[in-house]
């Protein structure tokens, strides 16, 4: 009963491009932000929608609303009355189980929908890594703390830059892992082509988000403005997600070039 | 990924059908021929039990339901797996099913407990029902014919000392069912099947009359029937419903019989089936045992009876871990007759596995782990030597990622592997039989995942040893060729630590049984004793450079070092606690590190706590207690 359907990538000229590229990786004749730039321009129109996709709004919406609620007199009340349900604690686990419910779709794609949940899930377990000194354990036996201090634009990007690296690093994955057989011949390779895509993701959004000034003069200023005194509302959240993944978008495109 | 309205597939049962095409909108299912309208589905209630037109109202909707929702599900294309995007995978279907107990399945908590289930297990979008009120018996018609010529229905006599498991006759619930057997000798086992088609009926038949020879005839079989007609070719065969059809029959004769559960034999690894490519979401990778989908079916069945359950008893098990049952009770050679495979490709001869699917290459790394490959059924592709020649590299693919996952690559630790897999772990975590706290549910979750990356890299091994044959060069395209780069050849950290902790478990409480250490330092040199007998460790070295000073290890194995503490009398746990922090600051990154904590008082009263602080500090980091 354990089947399993892998997926391949259709032999158009643009992937078997990629896949020729990524062949060529072992041999230092390519880089990793080369097929990565390549493999978002060949699907370039399903990434230029993905600020209007309900599940990325759901998930960005999540991280203003725990960022906002740390500025109430009673988080935990502010949370479950917004569509959360963390326990007294606020555990790790509360919030990710808050987060698989919180992020639904009707119409917009599922698999959109699992890289967007699984992306907001690795940004609050990250944040809690970070930030919380005495830890126990992963799950249940949390201070409380760290989410109580969550209510600034610099906790709110921190969380924000680590929701785009791994949204970016599960979203190239999706594609390139799928040729990885058919293209590099040895684990050795796969396994550095795998670790430098991590790597690279990570440090593309990290990039963007401080060279671009997104941090300081867009990510924090657009929480501090929007979410101070009320809750952003989907336009605003569609307006921040246009402008960061163009951004990305930009970067990705640099470092190619550059390379 | 694109946002678009999904479409809604109409799906027209029974006798609400107004004709039997089917397509790609609208799917027409008929299981009795009427008003001129000749059936395409079939359901096989003639052999069910005795009078089938008796069962309760809500038993035979039941089974309609079932059928009708496995059989549209064969007939909705799910697109094709070069799909950049998977678009068409995720479907939403409107069922519109006459019933005889319309409140009962128009009542919402039915409907949402039917849907919550259905669309966890496909990985559809949706199964909305509309019911109708119908007074027509769907097993009458069908059953009377049929019953003047055949009386093969089911019959439980002596129910009350029978237990009711799925069996698919495969090796997982052919070793259940040996288990079974022989650990409750005064009862019966009622084996419940779906017949899917010939082959493995046969292989059903086979095993069950081999086991009946065996055990006194303990075993009856029952095998559903319910498939498309000829004619009706079917348009998608990943068929995630099946567990659905497979559940409803098992709960079914349940039901008549007054039991109150039915068990479901499938090993941990499986039934989890984490997907190793990063695109197998959503249900690529078949949730058909997943605890969660046991868990919401079991959720739903207790609508139609509050106190029922579905067991599975091997939920925290490998594979290679369940095939010690054959050993146990020496069923070795019934190993071949089942059959895992259920891939469609031809298959030369009577050889019953392709060898390239997923299942086929579960079952072979799992049978060498146990030692128990001279065992096994035939292959007709053997990966081991060559891979196949598929346009595709399928199998090439599938092997490396297999590989990738038991060399738990990116899930080193157990942090690592909440943060690759975050929503299925919440999946797991939610529905898992084991421990309530959620902490204990991943340790034993990730235990579970890093034996079976154990048993994949010792079967590994053992192919190697018997496949690799120095005279000949080794095909680069072989399981062979992949093993020669060595790198899956690394142990990672923590099964490195894991056996050196199954090892001082026995062996340190052995040795200080009588006399104690002298000191930390007199510690050390035994327990340099007792690695040495196990592996190439070395003790005092290397020296680590740590700022402008030096660092040397207790005991060292390549990049994994052991760091001793030996707590007693003046000693206390907090000493030692120091200890542990600074030399997991002083030891430089890329090194894992174990400590070795020796408390023959009982000095540290929560061990759990004690080893999971420091080993959230740093990377691949362990911290083992032994009193």
């Amino acid at each position: 009963m354990g089947h399993e359907r892998i997926g391949f990538l259709p032999h158009t000229r643009q992937w078997r491009a990629i896949v020729d590229e990524l062949s060529r990786f072992g041999d230092g004749e390519t880089s990793v932000a080369q097929i990565a730039n390549k493999t978002l321009n060949a699907v370039k129109e399903t990434y230029e929608k993905m600020p209007y996709d309900e599940s990325v709004i759901k998930a960005l919406s999540f991280i203003a609303i725990l960022s906002f609620s740390a500025k109430m007199d009673n988080q935990v009340y502010f949370l479950n009355e917004n569509g959360y349900s963390v326990d007294s604690q606020v555990s790790l686990f509360s919030l990710m189980t808050s987060a698989q419910n919180y992020i639904t779709t009707e119409q917009g794609s599922l698999e959109t929908n699992k890289l967007a949940k699984d992306a907001v899930m690795q940004a609050i377990i990250g944040y809690q890594q970070q930030h919380e000194s005495n830890q126990l354990s992963m799950f249940s036996e949390q201070s409380q703390s760290v989410w109580e201090n969550v209510g600034t634009g610099a906790a709110f990007c921190e969380m924000v830059r680590t929701f785009f690296a791994s949204f970016t690093e599960r979203q190239l994955k999706y594609y390139i892992e799928r040729a990885a057989a058919s293209s590099i011949n040895d684990y050795e390779t796969l396994q550095a082509f795998n670790q430098q895509l991590s790597e690279q993701s990570k440090a593309i959004a990290d990039h963007t988000f401080e060279i671009t000034k997104l941090t300081q003069s867009f990510a924090a200023g657009w929480f501090n403005k929007n979410a101070t005194d009320s809750l952003p509302n989907d336009k605003q959240i569609e307006g921040f997600l246009n402008h960061s993944f163009s951004k990305l978008r930009e970067e990705f495109r640099r470092e190619a070039d550059d390379q | 990924m694109n946002q678009q309205v999904p479409k809604v597939i109409r799906v027209i049962c029974g006798e609400l059908c107004t004709t039997t095409e089917c397509t790609a909108s609208e799917i027409n299912l008929l299981h009795i021929d009427r008003d001129g309208l000749t059936s395409n589905i079939t359901i096989g209630y003639e052999r069910f039990v005795e009078n089938p037109d008796e069962l309760p109202a809500r038993i035979l909707d039941l089974l309609q339901i079932a059928a009708y929702v496995f059989c549209s599900d064969r007939m909705a294309n799910r697109g094709e797996r070069k799909s950049v995007n998977n678009d068409s995978w995720a479907r939403s279907f409107e069922f519109h099913i006459p019933v005889l107990d319309v409140a009962f399945w128009e009542d919402e908590r039915t409907k949402k407990a039917l849907n919550d289930a259905l669309v966890f297990m496909t990985g559809d979008r949706n199964f909305s029902f509309v019911f109708s009120q119908t007074d027509k018996n769907p097993a009458e018609f069908k059953y009377k014919q049929l019953s003047l010529f055949s009386s093969e229905y089911n019959d439980l006599s002596g129910a009350e000392k029978t237990d009711i498991m799925l069996f698919s006759g495969g090796l997982d619930s052919l070793a259940g069912s040996v288990q079974r057997l022989n650990e409750h000798i005064d009862r019966s086992l009622y084996v419940v099947s779906h017949k899917s088609n010939k082959s493995v009926t046969h292989t059903q038949n086979a095993l069950v009359s081999a086991l009946n020879s065996k055990y006194n005839n303990r075993i009856k079989s029952y095998g559903f029937e319910c498939c498309n007609q000829n004619g009706l070719k079917s348009k998608d065969e990943t068929q995630r419903t099946r567990i659905f059809l497979f559940s409803a029959i098992a709960f079914s004769l349940c039901y008549c019989y007054g039991k109150h559960e039915f068990y479901v034999y499938e090993n941990g690894i499986t039934s989890l089936n984490l997907s190793k490519q990063a695109d197998v979401i959503n249900a690529r990778a078949s949730r058909t045992t997943h605890p969660k989908t046991l868990g919401l079916l079991r959720n739903f069945y207790k609508l139609l009876d509050p106190s029922f359950n579905i067991v599975a008893p091997y939920f925290n098990k490998t594979k290679a871990e369940i095939l010690e049952v054959f050993k146990t009770y020496h069923e070795e050679n019934i190993i071949s007759s089942s059959v895992s495979c259920s891939s469609s490709r031809r298959k030369p001869g009577q050889v019953p596995h392709c060898g390239c699917c997923s299942q086929c290459i579960d079952r072979r790394f799992s049978v060498y782990a146990a030692g128990l490959n001279e065992y096994d059924a035939d292959y007709a592709n053997d990966f081991i030597s060559i891979f196949p020649d598929d346009d595709k590299n399928e199998t090439k693919q599938r092997i490396y990622i297999t590989m990738r996952l038991a060399n738990l690559e990116d899930i080193s630790t157990r942090a690592d592997f909440v943060q690759k897999y975050p929503s299925d772990v919440v999946d797991m975590i939610q529905y898992w039989q084991g421990s309530h706290n959620a902490d204990d549910k991943l340790d034993e979750i990730y235990s579970l995942v890093c034996r079976y990356g154990r048993s994949v890299i010792a079967a590994a091994t053992a192919m190697r040893n018997k496949y690799d044959d120095l005279t000949r060069p080794i095909n680069r395209d072989s399981l062979l060729g992949i093993l020669s780069e060595r790198m899956y050849m690394q142990t990672p950290f923590f099964n490195r630590v894991e056996e050196i902790d199954a090892i001082l478990k026995k062996a340190i409480p052995d040795i200080f049984q009588r006399e104690k250490p002298k000191n930390e330092n007199d510690f050390n040199d035994k327990l340099h004793g007792i690695l040495s007998a196990y592996g190439d460790f070395t003790r005092e070295f290397p020296s680590l450079l740590f700022g402008l000073s030096s660092y040397r290890a207790d005991q060292a194995q390549g990049d994994l070092v052991v760091e001793s503490k030996y707590i007693r009398g003046k000693t206390s746990p907090s000493v030692a606690r120091e200890g542990i922090a600074a030399d997991i600051t002083i030891i430089p990154e890329g090194y894992g590190v174990m400590f070795v904590i020796y408390d023959p008082e009982g000095s540290i009263n929560d061990t759990a706590h004690f080893s999971s602080a420091f080993e959230a500090k740093r990377k691949d980091c362990y911290v083992r207690v032994y009193r």
